[in-house]
């Protein structure tokens, strides 16, 4: 989706209508990046919420109108950091050795609507849900989650290692866990 | 064949890749809310800083105001007069009356230094007593009145401090300075026209409780209010509200209070579930209608037509009307005067307003469906209370076209005591902004 650079600059002249536009062009989206950082979806809203007053008071300062809606969503993640960060995560750490040994197991996964998906990742706990959002979806590396959560690259990884059996354990449970091996393949 | 994954990552990039889910309504509203908050940032610590003033001068006044209440106000207040040099003629010869026929000036006399005056306040009468009084024969005052016997009247000799002490007495002065030459007799003109000719215009002209002391206005205001009402909750929480207010205001020098009665008309939504079965496709097979055998290959050839699937179905949705909620109003306002420029004068205002609910018209809706098997309406639309109660600060603005015509206008914000919905259904006071703008006439 593109969006008709006058849509920008009338925002940038802070004309409501536009902002309107904006706003229900990308508000679902944002909205589904939100739900993954929260814990159900009126905090999600509160999230986006914000980020979208601060998208409307810094669209000055974007300067790549084509980036848009990688900016949108960069702002809803630092949002959804800070305001995660108000609650004070509690980080587990874990060891590297307990890390690898449980990564080993081979099994395949079904398809899950995502609803499904988004309701188990809010059932995380703060720390878990951070890190496996920003390494699984943003793509960041541990290092870089460890920079900017102020945690060692040991905890993000537990805390990633952490996630992911909480959500496997889930969809074991209900039958979207496949026992066979398709291919072997280790990640951390 | 179903797609699978090999990585619970995979799973979860693939699933919720561009995962789209639509925000409730009142997000909007909130961020609008958020932008003008920042926007009006400075105007709001603006408003703060004159309502705060305005309740430091109104708590800590000045404190330049005369300690002892004199003349003004109290009804009966003694006070000493400093510089107790009585005047009175001495001796009236032949050539004082002489003079006084020829309306030449009669030169006062200092007596009894040492008498103490008094100036006694007796509601809106003052007189001026003092232990040596005119000689009989020379009792006609340089005050006086037709209609009264005034005896012991003798004006003292004003010191000039103590006019900022006691405010309207420096009108007295120059008429009482036993330097100065007066026809001091009746039917003598006046040499000092407009200040005294006899006890009644005394009486005016010390102006005391005209000039100096709460001086009163009186006003009939009549003011059209819009007012957004934030609800404070997560959807649908922005209504409108207009109302109409005839005030009844008095004012001081200081301040204003005003008292007032109006009629308000509210909008909000009337929310409606609708629920309803109907007969309707699920969907369709191909049915075999007849076959023919392929007369080459031998096998048969099968003509089949669409048929249709039927089921009765339950559908839901949610509509909207339009709904209105008329109030009776009782405002009441304060005001205390924090700048004045010319006809413009700016307040610091607080109050409150009572409301009644009087009528709603709650429009309900119709739904009509023919083939639908049965219907089922429910009204959610949240009762309003009956009574409300809204605290006001504000800021209010009055300018004088003339004497008689001004207007106002009052920039308010008000909090609701309690919620404006019955308690099952919303639970937060909401709060709410509104510009009272109107005009005002002088009674």
């Amino acid at each position: 989706m593109t969006v008709d650079h006058k849509i920008i600059e009338d925002c940038k002249s802070g004309k409501r209508r536009a902002q309107s536009i904006l706003y229900n062009m990308y508000a679902g989206v944002m909205l589904g990046i939100c739900l993954r950082y929260s814990r159900n979806l009126n905090e999600a809203e509160d999230i986006m919420q914000e980020g979208f007053i601060k998208v409307f008071r810094y669209i000055g300062n974007l300067k790549d109108p084509d980036a848009l809606k990688a900016w949108i969503k960069r702002i809803m993640i630092n949002t959804a950091i800070t305001h995660s960060k108000k609650n004070k995560i509690h980080f587990d750490e874990l060891n590297e050795d307990t890390i690898s040994e449980i990564e080993q197991e081979d099994e395949s996964y079904s398809p899950v609507d995502p609803e499904v998906l988004i309701g188990l990742i809010q059932k995380l706990p703060e720390g878990y849900r951070m890190v496996l959002n920003l390494y699984v979806f943003e793509n960041y590396s541990h290092k870089e989650i460890a920079n900017m959560l102020n945690i060692s690259e040991n905890t993000s990884k537990s805390q990633l290692f952490k996630a992911r059996k909480s959500i496997r354990s889930s969809l074991e449970l209900m039958n979207l866990v496949n026992k066979y091996p398709v291919e072997n393949e280790k990640r951390i | 064949m179903k797609k699978e994954f090999n990585h619970i990552d995979d799973l979860l990039r693939d699933s919720l890749d561009g995962y789209s889910i639509t925000p409730s309504r009142g997000v909007w509203h909130k961020i609008v809310q958020g932008l003008m908050i920042r926007k009006f940032g400075f105007y709001m610590i603006l408003f703060v800083l004159v309502i705060g003033t305005g309740i430091l001068v109104l708590l800590f006044p000045s404190g330049d105001e005369p300690k002892t209440e004199v003349l003004a106000n109290s009804g009966l207040n003694e006070v000493p007069v400093k510089e107790p040099e009585s005047v009175t003629l001495q001796n009236p010869s032949d050539e004082n009356m002489d003079q006084i026929s020829a309306n030449k000036p009669v030169e006062l006399v200092a007596d009894h230094p040492k008498t103490n005056p008094v100036i006694i306040n007796k509601e809106n009468d003052y007189e001026f007593t003092n232990a040596n009084t005119l000689n009989e024969n020379n009792s006609s005052s340089i005050i006086t009145d037709d209609s009264e016997d005034i005896t012991n009247t003798n004006p003292p000799h004003l010191p000039v401090n103590h006019f900022e002490t006691y405010p309207g007495l420096e009108r007295l002065e120059y008429t009482f300075n036993s330097d100065d030459h007066i026809s001091p007799l009746v039917h003598s003109p006046n040499q000092y026209p407009g200040i005294i000719n006899s006890r009644n215009q005394f009486k005016i002209n010390t102006g005391t409780n005209e000039d100096y002391g709460f001086r009163k206005s009186k006003y009939l205001m009549l003011q059209f209010y819009p007012e957004l009402i934030f609800t404070r909750e997560a959807e649908n929480n922005l209504k409108k509200s207009i109302s109409l207010d005839l005030s009844y205001v008095i004012e001081g020098r200081e301040g204003f209070i005003q008292v007032g009665a109006g009629l308000g008309i509210s909008e909000d939504d009337g929310n409606f579930k609708v629920n309803y079965s109907q007969y309707d496709s699920i969907g369709y097979y191909y049915k075999v209608g007849s076959f023919t055998i392929d007369p080459v290959s031998g096998t048969p050839v099968f003509q089949t037509i669409i048929e249709g699937l039927y089921d009765t179905l339950d559908y839901s949705f949610s509509q909207q009307s339009d709904n209105y909620y008329y109030y009776f109003r009782v405002p009441v306002l304060a005001g205390l005067k924090v700048y004045e420029w010319k006809r413009i004068s700016m307040y610091a205002e607080a109050g409150g307003t009572y409301s009644v609910l009087v009528k709603n018209n709650e429009s309900g809706i119709n739904y009509i469906n023919d083939r639908a098997t049965s219907i089922d309406i429910i009204d959610n639309t949240p009762k309003r209370i009956r009574t409300n109660i809204q605290l006001s600060l504000g800021v209010g603005l009055h300018y004088s076209f003339s004497n008689k015509i001004g207007l106002k206008i009052d920039g308010l914000y008000n909090h609701f005591w309690n919620p404006i919905f019955e308690r099952q259904y919303k639970q937060k006071s909401p709060y709410s902004v509104g510009l009272k703008a109107g005009l005002i006439y002088k009674l």
